[in-house]
């Protein structure tokens, strides 16, 4: 919160008036009047050291949490000490950004280390990637909200899920359960697939390749 | 005048342009007219305040009551922004009162001798506050390798990335030290005197980092740009660090009496 440079040694005083609506600096203000300055002993003894920052800091957040926002003061949403959001959402982000990454490379390996038997048709392939794009928007969280569990439960029903893919037709009424559908990486190793070598930034074709098939599956 | 007290702002060396222009407007601590109590060549600014708000244990509890506090911390700063833009002023801890305006010439006699020296040293000079944070988000420091983006092993990944994040807070750190240092040699002929005071723990809205120095320099009145000038340059290019300069301000941090001067206090060079 630099205030702009004063008119300089040329007016009569480099000193700029105090301006009674700038909020920007009280952290320096309280400091400077509470910390600094002349101590002399006056006759209402008051010791200004027992005000330690901390309690006024927690005053803070009872006191006034929206005028202080509104002059600019926000710290202790940021302060471990006294958010338990204090990580910010902006790190919550790069959490589940890197949260999703890990978990897709994770279901990679599974899958390259795999051995699965043979079912599910490669005809099945295409229908299927709008489920993993599907997935892809939903399995974090999940993930997340349960640690390490659902990949052992993905293991778990992988057999169910197969017994329902071979029963079912490939179409778009495809419920819920098919959204933990592993098949789609037994087909991947089976026949070169562009998408197997997905990297983020390849994105939009697989977009494109999605439109093409919404024309297919309604023909 | 029973139930008021006098609270005093600050101390200075009297004169009608103070009087007149700079005390007539201003409104102190609860909204009182302040005046000066004159005592041979010294005068303190002093307002009469309520004893219900000022008493010992009701300070003691509004101390604890932010928005008091704040607001009774921008009365005594006004007050002595204003004293100190007609003369040199003491600005006095917040909160120095006394049972009345006697009390307050009794104060200024005892003290006549230190009161005088510090305002002789003070005298045309300015205080500026610098403040240094180190920045270690990414993008405040040098961005990552191109190879870690294409790391396939997510745990090697994830170690890699702890691993900048430790180097770029260490960067930031290293850059800021350099920084503090920097300044240091650059106010060094231009500050007449260094204090070095508590990094701030309070993050103001748009600042980011951590504060890793917080220091005023007591600078002549007639350098104060030129000194401003150099800090900020001190610092430019210098990767995941701001230094902030704030003041000019009232000499608060060197309005020291000498004997009891805390160790953190000013240092003359």
């Amino acid at each position: 919160m630099t205030e702009p440079p004063s008119a300089g040694p040329s007016a009569a005083r480099t000193l700029q008036p105090y301006g009674q609506g700038s909020g920007a600096n009280l952290a320096d203000i309280l400091e400077r009047v509470l910390d600094k300055g002349i101590v002399i002993v006056g006759d209402i003894k008051i010791d200004l050291l027992d005000i330690e920052l901390l309690t006024i800091r927690l005053r803070l957040l009872v006191a006034s949490v929206d005028k202080a926002k509104e002059i600019g003061i926000d710290w202790w949403e940021r302060d471990p000490a006294l958010s338990s959001r204090a990580d910010g959402t902006r790190d919550l982000k790069e959490q589940n950004a890197r949260l999703r990454e890990e978990i897709e490379q994770l279901r990679k390996q599974m899958a390259e280390s795999q051995e699965l038997p043979e079912a599910g048709a490669g005809s099945r392939r295409r229908p299927r990637d709008r489920d993993v794009e599907r997935e892809r928007e939903r399995e974090p969280v999940r993930e997340r909200a349960l640690g390490r569990e659902p990949v052992r439960e993905r293991e778990r029903e992988r057999e169910p899920d197969r017994e329902r893919e071979r029963e079912r037709e490939p179409g778009r009424e495809r419920g819920q359960e098919r959204e933990r559908e592993p098949g789609r990486q037994r087909d991947r190793e089976r026949e070169p697939d562009p998408d197997r070598e997905r990297e983020p930034g390849t994105e939009p074709r697989r977009r494109k390749r999605r439109i093409a098939e919404d024309d297919d599956g309604r023909s | 005048m029973e139930d008021q007290l006098s609270y005093v702002y600050g101390v200075v060396r009297p004169s009608p342009a103070v009087e007149g222009d700079a005390l007539a407007a201003v409104r102190g601590v609860a909204g009182a007219p302040v005046t000066l109590v004159r005592h041979g060549d010294l005068a303190a600014a002093v307002s009469p305040v309520p004893r219900s708000d000022f008493s010992e244990a009701a300070l003691r509890a509004h101390l604890e009551d932010l928005e008091w506090l704040e607001a009774v911390a921008r009365a005594h700063h006004q007050v002595v922004e204003t004293l100190g833009a007609h003369t040199t002023v003491l600005p006095l801890r917040l909160a120095t009162v006394y049972l009345d305006d006697a009390r307050v010439r009794d104060m200024l006699d005892e003290r006549q001798r230190t009161l005088t020296g510090l305002l002789d040293r003070l005298a045309d000079h300015v205080e500026w506050g610098v403040k240094v944070y180190a920045d270690a988000s990414p993008g405040a420091t040098a961005p990552p390798p191109a190879g870690a983006a294409r790391e396939t092993d997510p745990g090697r990944a994830y170690l890699r990335q702890r691993r900048q994040q430790r180097h770029a807070r260490e960067d930031a750190w290293s850059s800021a030290a350099d920084a503090v240092r920097r300044i240091q040699e650059g106010a060094g002929d231009l500050a007449v005197a260094h204090a070095r005071h508590r990094p701030q723990q309070g993050r103001l809205a748009g600042g980011s980092g951590e504060n890793i120095a917080n220091d005023a320099y007591l600078v002549p009145r007639e350098r104060a740009e030129e000194f401003r000038e150099r800090i900020l340059r001190a610092a430019e290019g210098l990767a995941g660090v701001r230094v902030e300069v704030t003041g000019p301000w009232v000499p608060y941090s060197f309005a020291q009496v000498p004997q009891n001067a805390d160790p953190q206090g000013a240092t003359q060079p």
